[in-house]
């Protein structure tokens, strides 16, 4: 059976490797997620719109760890999913409720995931955002949903 | 793809009873040996780790910086948000209305 092919906002990649426990040492929803990814159970899709911003939060955040994480990620460029056009960023536009985040929602559609992975619930899970990924046969899942979909978790 | 050669190491397994009977039945209904079924399915697990995103590693960098410099959570997430209130302004928004 084919994997799932998971595409992750950088607000969840965020919380996935800089927030993995809490501060007892349990592992928080984004850690258990993170754990998933390694034993193999979804493939990981990334966009250079997404990465581009995780290496600006990297470099203001953490600028020791910039060139490392660069070192580390480059080569896998050749998975990343292009830069959106602003022909598709434009037809994005009228579902988003932040212009800001039209160049990630575009960036999902190019990557064809089978889940959009996103704990940011009113830019993402909005009603007219929902209507949207279902419309491209598209799964909009938070860190708990995920694991939800694992059998991991009870939908509440 | 599982690899022809005459130069072998042997390795030795200690597993459950229930896997080494999943197994047993795995390797039947495949026509394949037991062998020949663990020897792919250790190929493919390496394939996987290698085509796999170095998320662990990274991790393991920035969490301890994390702690060390007090950063919380709801800090970076904002950071995320401008970055992308950044990329759209200097990036998209002029081409996308231009265009």
């Amino acid at each position: 059976m084919a994997k799932l092919r998971v595409f992750a906002d950088t607000g969840v990649l965020v919380a996935m490797l800089v927030f993995p426990q809490d501060q007892q040492g349990q592992p928080t929803l984004a850690g258990e997620v993170l754990q998933c990814y390694e034993a193999g159970l979804f493939d990981l899709l990334l966009s250079r719109a997404v990465l581009d911003e995780l290496e600006e939060v990297i470099e203001r955040d953490f600028p020791d760890y910039y060139r490392p994480f660069v070192t580390l990620f480059a080569p896998f460029e050749e998975q990343l999913t292009r830069w959106p056009t602003p022909q598709e960023i434009r037809e994005v536009l009228p579902v988003v409720v932040d212009d800001n985040d039209a160049p990630i929602f575009a960036a999902a559609l190019i990557a064809q995931p089978d889940i959009v992975l996103s704990n940011d619930f009113e830019t993402f899970h909005t009603p007219q955002a929902k209507a949207f990924w279902a419309a491209h046969q598209i799964q909009v899942e938070s860190l708990y949903g995920l694991l939800c979909v694992f059998g991991l978790r009870e939908r509440k | 793809m599982h690899e022809i050669t005459t130069d072998l190491r042997r390795i030795t397994l200690r597993v459950s009873p229930q896997l080494h009977q999943n197994l047993t039945q795995a390797a039947q209904e495949q026509n394949k040996s037991l062998n020949h079924l663990a020897v792919e399915a250790l190929e493919e697990y390496l394939l996987q780790a290698q085509e796999r995103l170095p998320l662990k590693e990274v991790s393991d960098l920035l969490v301890p910086a994390a702690q060390a410099a007090g950063l919380d959570e709801e800090n970076l997430l904002r950071h995320v948000k401008e970055a992308r209130r950044r990329i759209w302004q200097e990036r998209y928004q002029q081409t996308t209305q231009n265009t």
